[in-house]
């Protein structure tokens, strides 16, 4: 079932690049309005709508007109009604933003799309779930997530670590739902998935423990009950102790003691939204689906590869090897 | 007694104090967070601090410029040692001897007597051998056994990295990070020969801060026979603080008193022994601040700072002698002992090919012992030292390691020691290591400064003397090693042949003192014998899965000596063994299983005749985890008794018990 969401997902991505890269797109006639709510304070906010706007920019034709309102204007009510009306389509950056304005009732809006950036998909989630129950449902809704594909997050395991077989996971309440998409993730590239939930903070190691006691690497799952920067230290010296690499979910992840993430930073999300309001344009406003990033990179940490006694390829080597593996018509 | 007992308390008062002013806050500023089941895009796109830092991250043993052992978790608690010096039978070419029953040696190749000088014993950076007699008072540590995270024991000199001292190895003990210990762990033992100890561990977080106390007390009645028994009252803390991403302030302090059993009982031979039984009270404290600032996992700078302090207070009257014409002698040897030490050390990686560590240290060994050392006086000794360590990846195969230490000392000015190592990594599973270094000896305050006398009204008896003209010992040493991997039979194999020339060993020599009208004669201190060592050395893991382990270690070793002023040749074992074997049973029970066994071995100061014997012993351990706790029995040596170190002690069959009870 999870499977064929997530080949339907990956249908879709190469459908869209095919557009994007061999039908030229009918040329934007006039100017498309589009408004970003976002926090210009954020440095990833910042850096991902200069991401968007160099993106439109490369083209020719770029008829998009960006005005930006900042987050905390939603808060002090002080919304310039303006900037939504005349928009054609509006992008939120970030889960706070996706949260306040999917609060923004006005029936003015509610036939504006809405396009979600920089969210992870949990939350987006969480969003569409609420509304389904709420007034508007009729909305064209879709995102551009913050996190990875777990498929692209194994395919890197196999590739990067091919003799360790056994994969453990942690879950939490709120993750406890990725757990048929792993068991497929896992089943497809030959590995046993060894996973325990854990119920509340406090039993994370316990259970850490017990996944530690049957696997030979952890990927480390997001998740609001158990990860912090207290059980993240816990977790990585923890497993550091056994010997057993963690396989983290962002740069930061890495840089404080995972062996690898996959990720995608503001920038690489920035050109997503571009490549999705220049679709939409031609489609009448009409969003893609929900979408994982396109655009991803990869970080090593090399230092605790090698006090692993691993030897990793070089990270441009096996970016390239992902890539082939994640879209292999490419 | 009663000083302990307060100064325990205070402890203890303290410990609680700062318990209750961090966890009522926590209490205070929690929930909130954990009520949303939203995810933070932060947890994505924030900062994130190092927290496999340089200093934590171990090197690989194929990479690694000495041969190492690894003492883990599951290694200390499978051995069912209750004394940390136990632990060390388990590397190869490495000695345990209980001089009494609260009194290790601890020493790698012989060379020891009550006190082995040429050992670097660090525990979380900080140098703990003493700076009056050198080597390590293990029991008098502070520091429990739960509170390790793992033990590296670096088996050969290495000055550039680990600092002065490191002259035949390294013993480098790593404690648990706070956070690792989070909840309260209560645990007690009892068992055999009087032995009755008690845990409380309390370990959290609020916001920033992790922290982490011990409390404890410990007994035991020693050897039979013997006035060695120790009471031991502990307290540990450690909190990390994380004001930043980047930065880590570290601080720990420890407490470790009590009195321990010392002294002989009259035999036939000697009835009235001025060495009578008598009580020794230990108060052992230390105080320690780190700063570290992680750039990422190869760079990070440090600066730490750290205080040791011990005293043992031992005065006690001899019986009646003949000599005085049967009045009793007040003997005193209480000695203060204090080293305060500022280190500042940098590792970088500023090529890819290219790791460095350089630091700088100053520190201040200071003694006070008016019976020792003659003044009432402290006698300071400075050191200071310039260290940098380079490590170049030639080719992935080649890794070259180079290191260097310079020491500038009041007692031998200043010296130099280079090390150089060389790792060819024949493929993933196979890798050859060479290497050459040099260590020094610095004498430590008593060969320096010794003043032993004890005069009987007009007479004088000179026992020990100091020498200013002391050179350090030097020590050259050659090792070839072997590591392999073999994953099909689920063994990994670590050999080492080594050569050590070991020139101007410091010891005590019996020469005229005139002054002395009892023999005329004293024992000064100096650069007596050299002493060739060169053996070879084993450690083998068998490993068919996580809950089956073999480890196996054995060492041969032969010193030659020119043996003028001591027997140094004969001071460590041919032969050594050990085996430990760790095995899941029905019933969910751990099983393990250590075995030692080792040949004849003479310590220095012992006459022949007191010397030990051979050893074989057998230790068993049985346990049964439960949920929230384990309960765990430990029969030692269930063979025939063996003799520790001299043949009054003997180290018979002896049982405890073990339960620990983990609350969240």
């Amino acid at each position: 079932m999870s499977r064929f969401v997530i080949n339907c997902v990956l249908g879709k991505t190469r459908l869209l690049l095919g557009l994007l890269l061999f039908v030229m797109p009918p040329a934007i006639a006039s100017a498309a309005n589009i408004t970003v709510v976002a926090n210009p304070q954020d440095d990833s906010h910042a850096e991902l709508i200069e991401g968007m706007k160099a993106a439109l920019a490369r083209y020719p034709d770029n008829g998009f007109s960006i005005s930006v309102v900042p987050l905390a204007s939603l808060d002090n009510n002080s919304v310039r009604e303006r900037d939504f009306l005349d928009a054609d389509l509006i992008v939120t950056v970030g889960t706070a933003a996706a949260q306040q304005t999917a609060q923004l009732d006005s029936p003015a809006l509610a036939k504006t799309p809405l396009l979600h950036a920089l969210i992870p998909k949990i939350n987006f989630d969480g969003i569409t779930q609420r509304r389904r129950t709420e007034a508007n449902p009729a909305r064209d809704l879709s995102a551009i997530y913050l996190d990875q594909p777990l498929p692209r997050q194994v395919a890197l395991l196999r590739l990067a670590l091919p003799q360790y077989k056994r994969l453990g996971v942690v879950l939490g309440p709120a993750s406890q739902t990725l757990l048929p998409g792993m068991e497929n993730a896992a089943e497809k590239e030959g590995l046993r998935l060894y996973s325990r939930t854990a119920r509340n903070e406090s039993s994370l190691i316990t259970t850490l423990n017990d996944v530690l006691a049957e696997s030979n690497m952890i990927l480390a799952i997001p998740d609001p009950l158990i990860f912090n920067r207290y059980t993240v230290q816990n977790l990585l010296l923890t497993t550091y102790r056994q010997k057993i690499p963690v396989i983290g979910f962002s740069q930061a992840y890495v840089r404080a003691g995972a062996l690898m993430a996959v990720y995608s930073t503001p920038t690489q999300i920035g050109q997503q939204v571009a490549e999705a309001l220049r679709l939409a344009a031609t489609k009448s406003w009409k969003l893609p689906a929900p979408q994982y990033p396109h655009n991803y990179s990869i970080t090593i940490n090399y230092q605790v590869a090698r006090s692993l006694g691993l030897r990793l390829p070089d990270e441009h080597d096996l970016l390239f090897r992902l890539q082939q593996a994640d879209n292999p018509s490419l | 007694m009663s000083k302990n007992t307060r100064a325990l308390k205070m402890a203890v008062l303290a410990c609680a104090e700062i318990m209750l002013l961090i966890t009522g806050k926590a209490h205070a500023g929690n929930g909130k967070e954990t009520a949303t089941k939203w995810l933070s895009d932060e947890d994505f796109l924030g900062k994130m601090p190092v927290i496999l830092s340089a200093s934590r991250l171990s090197q690989p043993p194929a990479e690694a410029p000495a041969a190492t052992t690894v003492i883990d978790r599951d290694m200390i608690s499978a051995s069912g040692a209750r004394e940390l010096a136990d632990l060390f039978r388990l590397v190869p070419g490495f000695q345990v001897g209980y001089a009494s029953g609260h009194w290790q040696t601890v020493t790698y190749h012989g060379l020891a007597d009550t006190f082995a000088r040429r050992l670097q014993v660090l525990i979380d950076g900080r140098s703990v051998y003493t700076p009056a007699f050198g080597g390590v008072q293990w029991s008098d540590l502070p520091l429990a056994l739960d509170d390790i995270e793992r033990i590296e024991v670096i088996r050969g000199p290495n000055m550039a990295s680990y600092g002065a001292n490191a002259f035949q190895g390294v013993i480098n003990i790593i404690t648990r990070h706070a956070s690792q210990d989070a909840g309260t762990r209560i645990k007690a033992i009892a068992g055999s020969k009087g032995v009755a100890e008690g845990f409380l561990r309390h370990g959290g977080t609020n916001g920033n801060l992790d922290y982490r106390f011990t409390v404890g007390h410990r007994e035991d009645n020693g050897f039979d026979n013997r006035n060695d028994s120790k009471r031991v009252s502990l307290a540990t803390l450690r909190t990390d603080y994380r004001p930043n991403t980047n930065d880590t302030i570290m601080f720990q302090f420890g407490l470790n008193t009590g009195p321990r059993g010392m002294g002989e009982p009259p035999t036939q031979d000697n009835p009235t022994p001025t060495n009578n039984e008598h009580t020794r009270t230990v108060n052992s404290r230390y105080e320690q601040l780190r700063w570290q600032r992680s750039m990422n996992a190869g760079q990070e700078i440090s600066i730490q700072f750290f205080h040791n302090y011990h005293k043992a207070s031992e005065a006690w009257l001899t019986p009646p002698l003949k000599i005085i014409g049967g009045a009793q002698y007040p003997m005193n040897e209480d000695v203060t002992a204090q080293r305060y030490e500022l280190e500042l050390q940098h590792n970088l990686s500023p090529f890819e090919d290219w790791r460095f560590v350089w630091g700088a240290s100053t520190r201040v060994d200071q003694v006070t012992s008016p019976t020792f050392l003659g003044t009432t006086q402290a006698l300071n000794h400075r050191l200071h030292r310039l260290f940098v360590n380079g490590e170049w990846r030639i080719t992935p195969a080649w890794l070259l390691n180079m290191g260097a230490m310079l020491e500038k000392n009041d007692i031998t000015n200043t010296d130099i020691a280079p090390r150089l190592a060389l790792n060819y990594l024949i493929n993933e599973h196979h890798s050859l290591r060479a290497s050459v270094s040099k260590a020094l000896r610095t004498p430590v305050i008593y060969e320096d400064r010794a003043n032993y006398k004890a005069s009987f009204g007009p007479l004088l008896n000179h026992l020990y003397l100091g020498n200013k003209a002391l050179m350090p010992e030097t020590i050259v040493s050659r090792e070839l090693g072997y590591l392999g991997n073999f994953p099909a039979a689920y063994l990994s194999l670590d050999i080492k042949i080594f050569q050590d020339e070991i020139k101007s060993l410091i010891s005590a020599g019996q020469v005229p003192y005139p002054g002395d009208n009892i023999d005329g004669k004293t024992r000064q201190f100096l650069n007596g014998d050299n002493a060739s060592i060169r053996g070879a050395e084993t450690q083998i893991k068998y490993q068919p899965q996580k809950s089956t382990q073999v480890i196996l270690s054995y060492a041969y070793t032969d010193i030659n000596s020119s043996d003028y002023w001591i027997r140094y040749s004969t001071t460590a074992p041919a032969n050594s063994f050990s085996l430990l074997a760790m095995q899941n049973l029905p019933g969910n029970l751990r099983g393990s299983l250590g075995y030692y066994q080792t040949d004849k071995v003479y310590y220095i100061g012992m006459v022949t005749a007191e010397g030990a014997g051979a050893m074989k012993r057998l230790d068993l351990r049985l346990a049964r985890p439960f949920r929230g706790g384990e309960f765990a029995v430990v029969a030692q040596n269930v063979l025939n008794g063996y003799q520790e170190y001299r043949y009054q002690n003997i180290f018979d069959s002896r049982w405890y018990a073990t339960l620990t009870l983990d609350l969240q």
